[in-house]
């Protein structure tokens, strides 16, 4: 098979000076904000120094794990990964409050954990069942949308909830219960947070190469198995989104209401 | 016990839609719904060939009066109106009092209206009670009542330098 010999060939080393040399490419996102006066430019400059700082001790870290190889080191990383993911999307929200946290958090551990479990031990077979080769990049992908999903949910659903405030109250007063009263704000937090990934399984491959897949051919796996961990990557994130988005909105839906199931006031 | 609010509430859809949301909570049977939806329309006094407008489409005295009719729908024992007129002109207003006012007569459905109107109460009320400043100050026949209040200032109490608002307390007539 001539055409696939070129997946024989090595790798090519990127060193620090190559990467310096693509620092070049942060200058030019500077300019251009700074030829604007956009306010970003300083942004920028921090933010690709941010990325090399974090990118480096993450690697560092990964081989720490893949050499150390013991179950209880992943799962902690993978913990860690889960409480940072929950804090970064509760901080998108207007309300902070540590109960939308708590939410949030549940939310993630099984929409992400679910779909992990689901994917490693049916789909995948990893071998040992806590390989971090596999965990962790897939965990990785997953948590980073199913993050995306429960923030826009819970955003959406509060913003829906405020301006549907009178038509909620309307429900109740018919004698509705929450569940029944909330459906609309419910529906549309539900359809914004999953729109995004919809988008993304029906145009991924024609207008955009996902990045895992990018990179597996880049480092030399055949185009085909690729596509296939690709496949399996999308169908993964649509379940861990749809399962976070459905557990954040239901649980945030609770904390609307009293135990009477009354609308609760504007501050409270 | 049926609410109508302030400011009338149009659910998503057309006034049959709406009719339909509350006949769905009251439990209302399939079977049942054109008639009870007919006679709801009919208490409120709202034309049946706006059945299938849609809900925004509607002025705010029809939106008011379908916001009625949904409520007639869950068949209440008690009706409790929250200033129903305030965001109607005055003749809409004095139509819609007027329906509110016949509700009692042809249905026997005790009826709650909160209002600034002194004359409104006076017209239709059988029985008032006054409220200044969150207190009861006086209760009883509305005729007895309402008969040395005058529109609207003299509910609202003494004169309170620091307010500027000059909104009045409400008080309450019931029928």
């Amino acid at each position: 098979m001539q055409a696939l010999d070129v997946l024989e060939q090595p790798i090519l080393d990127l060193t620090w000076i190559d990467l310096t040399v693509a620092m070049g490419l942060v200058l030019i996102s500077i300019g251009v904000s700074r030829w604007h006066r956009t306010g970003l430019a300083r942004s920028f400059a921090v933010g690709a120094l941010r990325t090399v700082l974090q990118l480096t001790l993450v690697g560092y870290l990964l081989v720490y794990i893949f050499a150390i190889d013991r179950w209880y080191l992943v799962v902690a990383a993978l913990l860690l990964m889960l409480a940072v993911a929950s804090k970064a999307a509760v901080d998108r929200q207007d309300s902070k409050t540590p109960e939308l946290f708590g939410i949030t958090g549940v939310a993630l551990l099984l929409g992400s954990g679910l779909t992990l479990i689901y994917v490693s031990v049916m789909v995948v077979h990893v071998d040992p069942w806590y390989n971090p080769r596999y965990l962790i990049p897939l965990f990785g992908m997953i948590l980073g949308n199913a993050m995306n999903a429960a923030a826009l949910a819970a955003d959406r659903l509060a913003g829906e909830m405020e301006t549907r405030r009178p038509e909620v109250e309307a429900y109740l007063a018919l004698g509705a219960n929450s569940v029944r009263a909330a459906r609309e704000p419910v529906r549309r937090a539900l359809r914004a947070s999953m729109i995004p990934t919809v988008n993304t399984l029906m145009v991924v491959g024609i207008v955009s190469l996902p990045g895992m897949m990018t990179g597996q051919i880049i480092a030399g796996s055949n185009p085909l198995l690729a596509v296939r961990y690709q496949i399996v990557v999308m169908f993964m994130l649509g379940s861990a989104v749809a399962l976070a988005a459905v557990i954040v909105v239901l649980g945030y839906r609770r904390t609307f209401f009293t135990a009477a199931e009354q609308l609760r006031p504007k501050d409270g | 016990m049926a609410l109508v609010f302030q400011t009338p509430v149009m659910f998503p859809g057309t006034v049959s839609d709406n009719l339909a949301v509350a006949a769905e909570l009251a439990g209302v049977q399939d079977g049942q719904f054109d008639q009870l939806a007919s006679e709801a329309m009919l208490l409120a006094e709202f034309k049946p060939s706006l059945l299938n407008r849609p809900g925004d489409e509607l002025s705010v005295g029809q939106k008011q009066r379908v916001n009625l009719a949904r409520a007639l729908m869950t068949s209440p024992e008690v009706l409790l109106l929250d200033e129903p007129t305030s965001a109607l002109d005055p003749e809409t207003s004095r139509a819609l009092m007027k329906t509110i006012g016949d509700l009692s007569e042809v249905r026997r459905l005790t009826t709650i209206v909160a209002t600034h109107q002194v004359s409104e109460a006076r017209k239709y009320a059988h029985h008032a009670v006054v409220i200044r400043e969150g207190r009861v100050v006086d209760s009883g026949d509305a005729e007895e009542v309402l008969g040395g209040l005058s529109d609207p200032e003299d509910l609202s109490g003494p004169p309170d330098p620091d307010d500027v608002s000059g909104l009045p307390d409400s008080d309450e007539a019931s029928r």
